[in-house]
Parts: C-alpha cells; sequence; structure tokens
C-alpha cells in the first residue's frame, strides 16, 4: 500500500469538502441547526421543570363547616412544589363561562364546587366536578394526573382529621370494659380504611437524563448519528461516480494506486469529514445548546467513544458503497442517500427514541447495526454504563462495522471492474 | 529492438459499436508514435487500454515489458487523458500534489518538478489559483504537467494541444521534443496532422476503429501521397465549386474543398497542370486569387486512403 497516496486522498477529500458549500451543507449546518432547532423547541427551556396548571375555579359552595369550597381554593393556591405554585386559580363565576374558557385553551382544567361540599366533605363524601382541556393527548394526561394527585392528598388529610375526631368521640364515650380490640388496634384499623395502601413513589430516571441538558445531550448525538447517516450514505454511493463526473477517474484508474488505495483514502477522508463535524455538533450542542455530555479521558470506558463513532462513520459509508450499485450520477447518489437517511430519520431509533415507535417498527430499530453504534455512544456518554454492560453492543458494533465494510469494498470492487471492462 | 509498447489485435466493442476492430502496433522505445484519427477512430479507446484504465475483449497488451495493470509498470506511464481530470476546486499546486502523491512522489521532488515543467508551459503564475477559474488552454497545459509529475517513462497524451493557441502549442511541442530528446518514449493521439507530422518518428493512421497504415511521416506520404498538390484558392466560393467539378468531372482528378473557396488537388505533374488550370479559369471565367504548388502532407495520405478530410 502506498501511503503516500492514501494521504493524497485524504487531503483532498477533506479539502474539497469543506470547499463544496451543498456539502458544507450536510456535515456543519445541518447538524447545527437540528440540534439547536431540538433544544429550544423540542426540549423548551421548561421541560423537566415543575408544570404550573392554570386552573378556574367555580366555588358554589357555602357551607359553614371546618372544610369547604372556600379552604380547597386556599389550599390550591398555596400548594407548591419546589418552591413554585402547582396552580394558578382563577375564579370563574358560572360553569358556562368556565368551558367557555376551557375550549379556547385558556385554562388547563376547572374545578367547579357544588354547594354543600364542605358540609359532605366534612361529614361524609364530598363531590367535586373536574374538567380537564384534553385536545392534547399528552398533557391531558399530564394535567389529569397533576389533579387527580393534589385531590388524593387532600382527601387523605381529610382521613386523618376524621380518624382523630373518631377516635376521640370512641375513647369518650365507648365502653371498654367487654372490648376486644384495644383503642391502639382500632386506631391501626382506621386508618387502614384510610390508606389500605401507602404506595412510596419514587421516581426513577437516571440522573442524567431525567434534565434539559442530558435530553438535549442525547438529540445532540442523535443529529449527530443522522449527520453521519445522509453524509456517510453520500460520500460511499457517490465515491466513483463522483470522481468520473469530475473525469478524474481515468486517471486514477490509470495510476498505481487504483486499487486500495483509492478505497481507503476516500474512505478515511470521509471518515475524518464526518469526525470534524461531529466535534464540531458536539461542541455546538455543549456550548451553545447546553447538552451535558458526560466524556472523561481518565475514564477507560470512554475511550470505547471513538471507536463506536469510527464504526458507525464505516457502517455508514460501507452502506453508501452497497448504495453506490444504484447510483448512476451524483446528483442520484444525493437524492438516494437524502431519502433514506430521511426514513431512517423516523425509524432507525437514533432521532426518535425507539419508546415512541410502534412494535414492528422497533425491531428494525433495534436490529439496525448502525443504531447500535449510536446507542453505544448513548450508553456511556449520556447513562454512563460501566465495561461489561456496553461490551455485547461493542463487539457486535465493531463485527457489524467490518462486516458492512467489507460488503461495501466487494461492491465497489465489483463497479471498478466493471468500469474497465465498459 | 525494444518497445515501450507492443499490442496484438486488440477488439474492444461498446454495446454495439466497435471502437477497436483488430489493432495491432508496436512503439519502439524512445519514439515519438503519434496515432492520428478523425473524432471517433478510436485513439482514446487504444490509449485507455495501453494505460490500463479498460481491458480489451481481445487481443494482448505488452507496456515496457508488462501488463498495463500491474501497479509496478503504471508507475511507469505518465497520462494525460483527453478530458483534463483536475478537480475544479483546487488550485493548480493542490491538484498537482494530488497527483504527486498518488504516484508517491515526495513533496519536496514534486515541488521542483512541477516549477521547471510549469516554467516550460507558461503556467507558474496560475498554480495558486483554483482550476475552475483557469481557461481551457490552461486546464490542457496543467494536465500535461500532471501526467509528468512522477518523470515517467512512458508518456501517452490525448490530444495535448486541442483548442490551444498558436504559440502555446508550439511551447507544447518543444516540451514533447525536449522529452523524446531525454529518451523518454511519447505516444501522441491527435487529429491535427501538422502536429503529428512534425513530432512523429513514427505515425499510425487510425479511422473507424483500425490502424489503416503507420510509418515514419516521410515514408508514410511517399508511398500514399500524390507526387504533388496543387492549392488553388478562388474568388468565390461558387467559382470554386465550378472549377472543382470541372478537374473531377472532364479531368478525373481527386479534388478535395479544403475551405469555402479553396481546392487541393492531388496531380502526378504540376508542371503540366498548372497551366491547364489557369488557362481553365480563364475560360470560365474564374478569377484565381492564389495558386501554389505543394508537397504531400498526411492530410492527403489520409485523403487517398479513406476519400475524406482528416479534419472535420
Ligand atoms: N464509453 C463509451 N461508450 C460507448 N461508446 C464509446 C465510448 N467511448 C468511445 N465510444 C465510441 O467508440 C468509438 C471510438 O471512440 P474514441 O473516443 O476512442 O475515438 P477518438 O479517436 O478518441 O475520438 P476523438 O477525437 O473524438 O477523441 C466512437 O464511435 C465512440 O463513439
Ligand atoms: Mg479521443
Amino acid at each position: 500500500m502506498n501511503w503516500r497516496a492514501v494521504k493524497a486522498f485524504i487531503v483532498r477529500d477533506v479539502k474539497t469538502m469543506f470547499r463544496d458549500k451543498a456539502a458544507l451543507f450536510w456535515v456543519v449546518a445541518w447538524p447545527i441547526i437540528w440540534i439547536l432547532m431540538t433544544a429550544y423547541v423540542f426540549v423548551p427551556p421548561g421541560a423537566g421543570h415543575v408544570i404550573t396548571l392554570s386552573v378556574g375555579v367555580v366555588n358554589n359552595d357555602h357551607s359553614v363547616a371546618p372544610f369547604n369550597g372556600t379552604y380547597l381554593v386556599d389550599l390550591m393556591n398555596n400548594t407548591m412544589i419546589n418552591g413554585k405554585h402547582l396552580f394558578n386559580v382563577e375564579m370563574i363565576n358560572d360553569s358556562v363561562r368556565l368551558k367557555e374558557l376551557l375550549l379556547k385553551g385558556r385554562l388547563d382544567a376547572g374545578i367547579i364546587i357544588p354547594d354543600g361540599f364542605g358540609v359532605n366533605a366534612t361529614y361524609g363524601t364530598g363531590r367535586l366536578i373536574v374538567l380537564i382541556r384534553a385536545d392534547n393527548p399528552s398533557t391531558k394526561q399530564i394535567y389529569e394526573g397533576i389533579i387527580t394527585g393534589f385531590l388524593q392528598g387532600v382527601s387523605r388529610r381529610l382521613s386523618s382529621v376524621k380518624i382523630n375526631v373518631s377516635l376521640a368521640y370512641i375513647s369518650k364515650y365507648m365502653p371498654t370494659a367487654n372490648a376486644t380490640m384495644s383503642l391502639d388496634r382500632i386506631k391501626q384499623y382506621l386508618i387502614g380504611i384510610a390508606f389500605p395502601i401507602n404506595a412510596s413513589v419514587e421516581e426513577v430516571v437516571p440522573e442524567s437524563v431525567g434534565s434539559r441538558p442530558a435530553i438535549i445531550g442525547w438529540y445532540t448525538l442523535g443529529a449527530i448519528g443522522m449527520m453521519f447517516l445522509y453524509t456517510g450514505l453520500l460520500i460511499g454511493s457517490a465515491m466513483i461516480v463522483r470522481e468520473k463526473e469530475l473525469g478524474t477517474l481515468k486517471r486514477l484508474l490509470a495510476s498505481p494506486s487504483s486499487g486500495p488505495e483509492l478505497l481507503i483514502g476516500k474512505t478515511l477522508g470521509g471518515i475524518i469529514v464526518l469526525v470534524v463535524s461531529a466535534l464540531i455538533a458536539l461542541f455546538v450542542g455543549i456550548g451553545v445548546a447546553g447538552a451535558r455530555i458526560y466524556w472523561s479521558p481518565l475514564n477507560p470506558v470512554d475511550w470505547l467513544v471513538p471507536v463506536f463513532m469510527l464504526a458507525a462513520a464505516i457502517m455508514s459509508i460501507g452502506m453508501g458503497l452497497v448504495l453506490s450499485l444504484a447510483s448512476r450520477t451524483s446528483k442520484g447518489a444525493s437524492s438516494l442517500s437524502t431519502a433514506l437517511g430521511l426514513l431512517f430519520t423516523f425509524t432507525a431509533g437514533i432521532w426518535f427514541p425507539k419508546e415512541w415507535l410502534p412494535g414492528w417498527m422497533r425491531i428494525f430499530a433495534e436490529n439496525f447495526p448502525f443504531t447500535w453504534a449510536i446507542d453505544g455512544i448513548r450508553d456511556i456518554v449520556v447513562y454512563q454504563y460501566g465495561l461489561p454492560d456496553i461490551l455485547p453492543l461493542f463487539v457486535k458494533s465493531v463485527v457489524a462495522a467490518i462486516a458492512i465494510f467489507v460488503a461495501g469494498a466487494t461492491i465497489y470492487r465489483i463497479q471498478i471492474r466493471r468500469y474497465a471492462e465498459k | 529492438m525494444d518497445y515501450a509498447v507492443i499490442a496484438e489485435d486488440i477488439v474492444k466493442t461498446y454495446n454495439s459499436v466497435r471502437a477497436l476492430d483488430d489493432v495491432s502496433l508496436r512503439v519502439p522505445v524512445g519514439c515519438v508514435y503519434g496515432l492520428l484519427g478523425p473524432n471517433g477512430a478510436g485513439k482514446s479507446t487504444l490509449i485507455s487500454i495501453i494505460v490500463g484504465v479498460s481491458k480489451p475483449d481481445k487481443g494482448k497488451v505488452m507496456v515496457l515489458g508488462g501488463s498495463p495493470l500491474s501497479p509496478g509498470i503504471r508507475a511507469r506511464i505518465g497520462f494525460q487523458p483527453q478530458e483534463h481530470g483536475l478537480h475544479p476546486n483546487l488550485t493548480g499546486w493542490e491538484n498537482l500534489f494530488f497527483y504527486a502523491g498518488i504516484y508517491g512522489v515526495s513533496p519536496r521532488d514534486a515541488r521542483d518538478r512541477i516549477r521547471e515543467l510549469a516554467e516550460k508551459l507558461g503556467i507558474t503564475g496560475y498554480l495558486d489559483k483554483p482550476v475552475r477559474t483557469y481557461s481551457g488552454g490552461l486546464r490542457q497545459r496543467l494536465s500535461i504537467v500532471a501526467a509528468l509529475i512522477h518523470d515517467p517513462e512512458l508518456i501517452v497524451l490525448d490530444e495535448p494541444t486541442t483548442g490551444l493557441d498558436p504559440g502555446i502549442r508550439k511551447s507544447v511541442w518543444g516540451l514533447i521534443m525536449d522529452l523524446r530528446r531525454s529518451g523518454k518514449t511519447v505516444i501522441l493521439a491527435t487529429h491535427y496532422m501538422e502536429e503529428a507530422d512534425k513530432l512523429s518518428d513514427e505515425v499510425a493512421i487510425m479511422d473507424k476503429g483500425r490502424i489503416i497504415v503507420s510509418g515514419s511521416p516521410e515514408e508514410l506520404k511517399s508511398r500514399y501521397g500524390p507526387p504533388a498538390v496543387i492549392e488553388v484558392v478562388l474568388r468565390e466560393q461558387s467559382m470554386a465549386e465550378k472549377l472543382e467539378s470541372y478537374l473531377a468531372g472532364n479531368l478525373g482528378l481527386q479534388v478535395n474543398k479544403t475551405g469555402a473557396e479553396t481546392l487541393r488537388i492531388h496531380c502526378r505533374d504540376p508542371d503540366q497542370l498548372v497551366p491547364e488550370i489557369t488557362s481553365t479559369a480563364y475560360e470560365l471565367g474564374l478569377s484565381i486569387s492564389v495558386l501554389r504548388v505543394l508537397k504531400p502532407d498526411l492530410e492527403d495520405v489520409f485523403l487517398k486512403l479513406t476519400g475524406r478530410r482528416l479534419e472535420g
């Protein structure tokens, strides 16, 4: 192998790639736009924070009781989570108006408190009517969850009060001589009726994905993955046809470097372009969009990340080489890569999380080797996997990268031979 | 005798077109070998087989004692394809350094060699500019430099002077003569008979995928050319047409129109024919602007053998 020739290909391809405006768009502008748009549109700055619900309340309750409508509204006004109000309460005169505001989207939810609520809640069961804005299925669930959660909390407090009142009454007036149940036992029993199950809910979110910076980190890697796919496919599929169009292929095929040097040189040139663009995208993701990515040169596992990246680049270029069979012109190659890239955006689990995909599509995302490599990077820099956890994916990715590239190289050799015989 | 290229019974077909139809040739080491032929004759096809870019359907090629497909042989061949093969977004220097790398030439050697060649072809001042800003002639010359960057033994040039101004063409010719003087073998495809005539030690005249004759230009001219050629330029085109039909019809001479008012007449004995032409012109009322007797050239050889003109 003539390494001087390999270097010549690398230098030329990297130079011309960064001088070509269309290519620059894909390798630099596109991931940057993608990351910034995602950071501000998809994961708005409020994401991950406590939501404040706008709730309209129609209070028809005139009960004179320790607990009543007014008391409930006060509770709503004073409920804070992490220093933030959970509700922004707006008093509304009648239920017709309340519905009107919900339909207009001015309120997230509404509560109608009927007359007698206070008396009923204090001495029996108080009825409430809750209205939830349901134009968006996912926010509907969130709003509903918040309100029912709040009302359950209130119910529990009411139960506690009622238990204490009942116990006080029992200990004062019930004869204890023949009782088989102790007072303590009765107390426990009543508490059990009020709180049959005390589930302690604990949120289990990897520290790293719970926050906006981590989500942006996840998407920054997604953008890099997509850029690799779009550009790598193009680099591979246009590798020969582009030289043909430039008129350089004849010269190269007449040279002593027409064999492995051409393939290796151009592939390495492509990899360098991809890696440089990935670094630019990471820089923008971390520096501008505020992505949080864990990577430390002192952690040995983190050094698998560049290898995963290399595997991803080789896979995308290798798949492009296979596509070159169907690319007669560089324009054709570009359209084909863009079309496939677009398809993969939705199906590969690189940009849209796998969990969003319907079951049958997930089969593809889970078995698409390129996704393995990107997942591997995410597992390390987002989820902070250790070596034993990452090893299977690592081996799979490396083997797949080699296999795909060998397939691409075979197609490449067939194409070159076909050119000489044509 | 040592041969730089030996090709035997080469056949190459594109779809249904027989681009090369049983072509054989031997190029002696150290000579300039012209491939002369009109458009579509098969020159580029033959060259692409010699340099190993394409494989013949039939036949054998030996270049510098080996196969043109082997990297070792290729490293000793310099090839200037008809279509430049330069990257538009790179400068002249960058393009040349690229090809230097491809041929394994060190940057230092490449720099010296580029300076020398660029100087000879007068393109030194343009090497810093991107090739997309180059004129056709500049590209052509840069492309020739790229073919010579690794100091090859066999240099294959496919129409190196097509589209060049006469002055620049002369500098390319000078370079080819320098190469020959330093012992290199040059294969030169051209459709300019003057170029083939002036530079070649040996010429193969190609037409329709075949080599119709080969030999030294002098040999070809004396063997296939007429003893003499009379060129007549008349004042008007209609006059030229009248004279042509008279000479061809009544005297049975081979007459060719090489310009709107120009006739080229092959003859055996100009001393007898010149007075006849002048008197005929006088009788027919045609006025002659120029009349001269010339030696035959390769164009006449081609005409004689194919009945067609070389340069369209
Ligand atoms: N790639 C190709 N596909 C199909 N036909 C081809 C191809 N290359 C050449 N030909 C045909 O083969 C014949 C010889 O072409 P070639 O290019 O060798 O001629 P040439 O002498 O170099 O002509 P020119 O002076 O135009 O360069 C022509 O009829 C041409 O149309
Ligand atoms: Mg040609």
